[in-house]
């Protein structure tokens, strides 16, 4: 900046530990006009608009959110956009057509999809970083293949030979005293597995958060292994007791409906299990299972989510002077998600768009910004094209992992 | 602030230097003629609409201008600014559909009829197109990957029905394939095999049929088997298996397309809608299949007796399912099917 500059907007004293609110303005009627034209539009160009539907829709959810009196803005095109879509389609294609009838081939194909995946990730989170905007500025990722492959290959190859050695381990110990290898294999499984999914959890989220910038300013997280430990531990707490408590009710409310009259049926006459009363009971009963497991998979999922966006955001930091937070409460985005999905089901899908936003509104709420946002030393530093075929890939195969 | 003199507004906002986030307070005059002017501090800098890069309209969602020397400006009555934009630059097209009424209701309704038309006819239909545009080659190479995999997996083992009746059925076979020479589709060949399941019979995409050995069991003289031989004729009439391989493969773009959407709803949900449709494509082809037998059967009997015979036993030794989890539908639904369009009682 030169010296011919005007003054820039001083932020007051005492402003350095201000908390900035992040709000969303979107709406939903608002937002279905959006979503319904890029489905028709969709359909009748025959998908290729899908590429344009997806920037007007990042768009949308970009530019409704405001952080201190400024919105975010998405800046990848279409084009960038379709040639990435194109190639993710022909991908999937050849997957799906191949795991049909050469399940080898198709697990070859996955594999070196696994072997490129450090690849794909940190190209995926150069483009994301490099097409959102905020005030002038982009955000960008650095990171070397070399980190990314430690990260995202090596640590979790780590943890899965660790797991294996407890198991062979187990085994071995079986052949002396089943009684102790049995013992030895709840903490394995109940102690060893969360500690190891953490560490390898925390290694993702640090190396994302610290190779993360803001024009020319760095972001940086000091996150501890054991922080995330005791997360997975009490999530997986959590999902136990929660699978008893509910499977206990559901279990009460099928025997009180008169359910388990078809169940005592197929107990009592398992030689004869053609009885239709036995197995459509039985199924009634599978059917239950399965959407119990459904809200215990959501609930668990909200609980880990939100506890960890907590903590990764309290240790974010911009340069040391700008402070993130989130305050999400599991129970609370617990019941998002699952009112979420009840609406689009009863609605067939069409209130798709209410819950995009309510989502979209719950994650702003959650979410503040500490410190002086004057952003005076901030610079832009892109200035290179980027193409968004790693980006569309990774969504393709659903490798996306998330952060915030 | 908005203020209205003889024919020029200002706007007052906030003005960023290029690659910069240092806010900056602004004023800006709009002309009528589409000229513009922003003074931020000492700065002043003129320009046209035209010459300026506007953040496309979408919603509701505050525009910025950003001048040709990277100085952009938003203002703080964001819905002035949009107003002025409005009214000297035509919108797309597609800005104007998202907020209009009668387009919105008119694309809720192509959607849903779409939507139906595709999950009822679309999929199948163009999965059938193209199963039948595929060189023979690849059937044939999908048929015996099937069968080896099979027979390596411990499914199949040799079977143990008699030579002769096996060359009865062949020529059977043979009998049958000559009715529908020259459709199209590959050239049947009767294999036997044995497995553990209940009786069963198969077609795999290259023409091959296998008949288990309980199957022959199961039937009383060969016209029963025929009907049965005649249903997986009916398949590879169809092209069912291809059909259901590319089926499948349109599923899982689909569903990854629809999955990676934001809205944070979990994908069980999508993965168990599309096993629930290929489950009712499923059902539909043997549905078919079950018509092309009944058809033939009557052809050349002049009864479908046989037919109903055999599936009456079939369906006296299945295990009920509910039909929505299973990949061919009830039996006694498929033999009441039959009779009904052949004016049975």
């Amino acid at each position: 900046m030169d010296q011919t500059s005007p003054t820039p907007i001083a932020a007051p004293q005492g402003e350095n530990t201000k908390q900035h609110a992040v709000r969303f303005h979107g709406r939903g009627a608002e937002y279905f006009g959006i979503w319904i034209v890029n489905i028709l539009l969709t359909i009748i160009t025959l998908g290729i608009y899908s590429a344009w539907a997806k920037v007007r829709t990042k768009r949308y959810f970009y530019g409704n959110t405001e952080l201190d009196e400024n919105r975010f803005d998405y800046l990848a095109t279409p084009v960038q956009i379709l040639i990435g879509r194109i190639i993710a389609v022909v991908l999937v294609s050849l997957w799906a057509w191949m795991s049909s009838f050469e399940p080898l081939a198709a697990t070859l194909l996955l594999v070196a999809l696994g072997l490129v995946f450090p690849v794909l990730m940190v190209r995926n989170l150069r483009f994301d970083m490099r097409m959102t905007r905020y005030r002038n500025i982009r955000f960008n990722f650095v990171a070397s293949y070399k980190e990314a492959y430690k990260v995202f290959l090596l640590k979790p190859a780590m943890a899965y030979l660790a797991m294996l050695l407890g198991i062979v381990l187990l085994v071995l110990i079986s052949k002396v005293s089943s009684v102790l290898a049995g013992l030895l294999s709840l903490p394995l499984l109940f102690i060893g597995g969360p500690v190891l999914f953490a560490w390898v959890n925390k290694h993702f989220s640090q190396f994302i958060v610290q190779h993360t910038y803001y024009g020319n300013q760095r972001f940086d997280a000091q996150l501890d292994t054991r922080k995330f430990a005791s997360v997975s531990l009490k999530t997986l707490f959590c999902g136990v007791l929660a699978f008893l408590v509910l499977s206990i009710v559901l279990v009460l409310i099928a025997w009180a409906g008169g359910m388990m009259s078809g169940l005592a049926e197929l107990s009592s006459s398992l030689d004869q299990s053609t009885s239709p009363k036995a197995a459509s009971g039985f199924i009634s009963v599978l059917v239950l299972a399965w959407f119990v497991m459904i809200v215990v998979g959501f609930y668990v999922h909200a609980y880990y989510f939100a506890h960890i966006r907590n903590y990764v955001f309290s240790q974010t930091r911009l340069e040391q002077t700008i402070q993130l937070r989130s305050a999400m409460t599991p129970m609370g985005f617990a019941m998002l998600i699952i009112t979420n999905l009840l609406m689009v089901i009863c609605s067939l899908g069409l209130a798709r768009p209410w819950a995009a936003v309510r989502y979209n509104r719950y994650l702003s709420d959650a979410t503040a910004v500490e410190g002086d946002l004057s952003l005076a030393a901030a610079q832009d530093t892109n200035d290179e094209q980027s193409s968004a075929i790693a980006d569309e890939v990774t969504q393709a195969f659903d490798l996306d992992i998330g952060i915030i | 602030m908005l203020q209205h003199s003889a024919a020029q507004e200002t706007l007052s906002g906030v003005a960023l230097p290029p690659a910069s986030a240092l806010r900056h307070k602004a004023e800006v005059r709009l002309f009528p003629n589409g000229e513009l002017v922003c003074a931020a501090g000492e700065q002043r800098f003129a320009a046209h609409i035209h010459e300026l890069r506007i953040s496309e309209a979408l919603g509701n969602i505050p525009r910025s201008v950003e001048f040709a020397n990277g100085w952009s400006f938003t203002a703080d009555n964001q819905a002035a600014l949009n107003e002025w934009l409005k009214k000297h630059r035509t919108e797309g097209w597609i800005s104007r559909l998202e907020s209009n009424r009668k387009a919105i209701v008119l694309a809720v309704l192509v959607t849903l009829i779409f939507g139906y038309w595709m999950l009822n006819d679309g999929i199948p239909a163009i999965s059938h197109s193209i199963a039948k545009a595929l060189p023979e080659s690849v059937g044939r190479y999908v048929g015996e990957k099937t069968l080896a995999l099979l027979d390596d997996g411990a499914y199949f083992s040799e079977s143990e029905v008699a030579e002769d009746r096996r060359v009865k059925l062949k020529a059977l076979m043979s009998e049958i394939a000559m009715e529908h020479a020259g459709s199209g589709n590959p050239e049947p060949n009767l294999i036997f095999r044995q497995w553990q399941g209940q009786p069963n019979a198969f077609a795999l995409a290259d023409g091959t049929i296998i008949l288990t050995d309980s199957m022959v069991g199961l039937a009383e003289d060969d016209s029963e088997l025929e009907s049965v031989l005649r249903h997986e004729m009916g398949h590879l009439y169809y092209h069912d298996v291809m059909t259901q391989l590319v089926q499948a493969s349109i599923m899982s773009i689909l569903v990854a397309y629809l999955v990676g959407d934001i809205a944070g709803v979990g994908d069980l949900l999508a993965s168990t809608a599309a096993l629930g449709i290929s489950m009712g494509y499923s059902r539909q082809a043997e549905i078919r299949a079950d018509e092309f037998a009944a058809k033939g059967m009557h052809r050349r009997h002049g009864t479908i007796e046989g037919m109903l015979r055999i599936y009456e036993r079939f369906s006296a030794i299945q295990p009920d399912v509910a039909s929505w989890l299973s990949s061919h539908p009830d039996t006694r639904h498929r033999v009441e099917h039959i009779k009904a369009l052949h004016g049975q009682p």
